[in-house]
């Protein structure tokens, strides 16, 4: 190793670090705890990169300060508190069976994104796990960590519900709208749905949801089952046929919150979320491979795949069209119409 | 615990900045970015203040937000220009008209692939291992070994320069 070359960047570091700003606006801006929207931030850099590079001219292409007025020029405090919101459904032996990312938008709109509970992650501290498995064997902590590691961004809330209370769910808000598009019948379970439109309710909604479990391939088939789940939820609000203290009482009873989540005083800030401005998708995967716990296959990750769909996704920046080479690449839609 | 919060800030805030510059190569960015994360961390600091090492989770914190894929743009048109700034003599060049060996490899830092400068400036300006510099990073030690290697390679292999400016 060039000892000269390393003490020349120790040195070519220090000289960096030596241009550093005053502290006096952050600190300042700290006192006033005013905290600014994404998209914001976004334009104020684009434009300070500008004035920092006047030698040469750069072409940065951002966001328009059209859509997002400076801070001190907004006008009433926004409706939703912007949040990410981790949402795990498990099996009896804790595992995850389900888990999305939801996101929520100050505007009241937001994406949905499902993990596939097979993936192959890094689990920090702990080195690559499946991700079913984390929250069992690791703690929520962890799960928190490996999810905000995987996508890029914070997770502020969690909500960890058994699968079993899914119908509980279903019933508080009056029954879940979804429709089928060809008749299934599971060996396993032996139970059938015909095709068409169904109404879950507390007794079909598990299996619905469920249904496939232990065969293969079947994981993207229960993913947009449960995109289905939470799409029917959102429309019969949107529609105005749903209670959100009645639902919001039942996640509270049924579901595992993280500590620092008051939900029913949430109540009046989730009634302005916009059911009809949620998309959902599902975050891009790799091939799938032998698992080393030697169960099911899992799916690998390139972390920065999925950090950069999330970051699109959560902008609000409809990705392009998934190239239909590649199916795994990751999208976001309003529309669920008939599923399998 | 804004109290707490409040004592963090007035103890490490100047060395988040300078770990910020360092790793931006761009003061203006550098503070906005960590404004931006110092924010973020006083509404959820509950939860980081019971953490073990606060400040390596804001200093990640702080080294995801530059990595994210918003910044790329920005970053890009920055580094791309260093060189021209420090081979002008700018008011913030120590020597006027010296374009030293220390400022060759501030130049050649800064046009480094924004992974490849967090994971040398980790381990040489914040003495981090490989582990730790994996998790700031997200990804492999073995990755993070890799960044660094292909670093030090483009690092030393530029030929060194050293010229008068008048």
């Amino acid at each position: 190793m060039n000892d000269h070359t390393e003490s020349l960047i120790a040195d070519a570091f220090a000289a960096e670090a030596a241009r550093a700003p005053d502290p006096a606006p952050v600190l300042a801006a700290l006192a006033r705890g005013r905290r600014r929207r994404r998209p914001a931030l976004v334009v104020v850099i684009a434009a300070v990169a500008v004035a920092v590079t006047a030698v040469v001219v750069p072409q940065v292409v951002q966001r328009s300060a059209a859509t997002s007025p400076p801070a001190d020029e907004r006008g009433p405090a926004p409706a939703v508190t912007e949040q990410n919101i981790l949402l795990v459904g498990t099996d009896p032996r804790g595992w995850a069976d389900t888990m999305m990312l939801a996101h929520l938008n100050a505007d009241g709109s937001g994406a949905v994104l499902s993990l596939p509970r097979d993936s192959w992650v890094n689990v920090p501290g702990h080195g690559m796990k499946r991700l079913s498995s984390v929250d069992a064997r690791f703690g929520t902590e962890a799960l928190r960590a490996t999810v905000e590691e995987l996508t890029g961004v914070e997770v502020d809330h969690y909500a960890i519900l058994p699968m079993a209370s899914v119908g509980e769910l279903a019933d508080a808000v009056g029954g879940v709208p979804v429709c089928v598009r060809v008749a299934t019948f599971d060996p396993v379970t032996r139970t059938s749905f015909p095709a068409g439109p169904h109404v879950l309710d507390g007794g079909n909604a598990e299996t619905y949801l469920r249904q496939r479990q232990g065969l293969d391939d079947n994981e993207l088939d229960r993913i947009v089952r449960a995109q289905a789940f939470l799409g029917g939820v959102a429309r019969k609000f949107a529609v105005g046929e749903a209670d959100l203290t009645a639902l919001l009482e039942t996640v509270a009873t049924e579901a595992r919150l993280d500590p620092g989540w008051d939900l029913l005083g949430a109540a009046a800030e989730l009634a302005h979320v916009r059911p009809t401005e949620i998309a959902f998708g599902m975050i891009p995967f790799e091939d799938p491979f032998e698992a080393p716990d030697g169960t099911n296959s899992v799916f690998g990750i390139d972390p920065a795949r999925v950090q950069t769909f999330v970051a699109r996704a959560i902008g609000g920046e409809a990705p392009a069209d998934p190239d239909p080479t590649e199916p795994d690449s990751g999208s976001v839609s309003k529309v669920i119409g008939c599923v399998d | 615990m804004q109290d707490s919060f409040t004592a963090f800030v007035a103890d490490r805030l100047d060395r988040l900045l300078r770990y910020a510059t360092a790793l931006t190569c761009d003061p203006h960015l550098a503070q906005d970015i960590v404004q931006d994360v110092l924010l973020r961390a006083q509404d959820r600091w509950t939860r980081i203040e019971k953490m073990d090492a606060p400040d390596a989770y804001v200093r990640r914190m702080i080294t995801n937000e530059y990595l994210s894929w918003r910044r790329r743009r920005a970053s890009r048109t920055v580094a791309s220009t260093h060189g021209v700034l420090d081979a002008l003599g700018t008011p913030t060049a120590d020597h006027a008209g010296w374009y030293s060996e220390r400022d060759a490899m501030r130049t050649r830092i800064a046009a480094l692939p924004r992974k490849q400068r967090a994971a040398i400036l980790l381990r040489y300006y914040e003495d981090c291992t490989d582990a730790q510099i994996a998790e700031v990073l997200g990804c492999s030690a073995g990755t993070v070994r890799s960044h660094i290697s292909r670093a030090l390679s483009t690092l030393r292999a530029a030929p060194q320069v050293t010229e008068t400016l008048t």
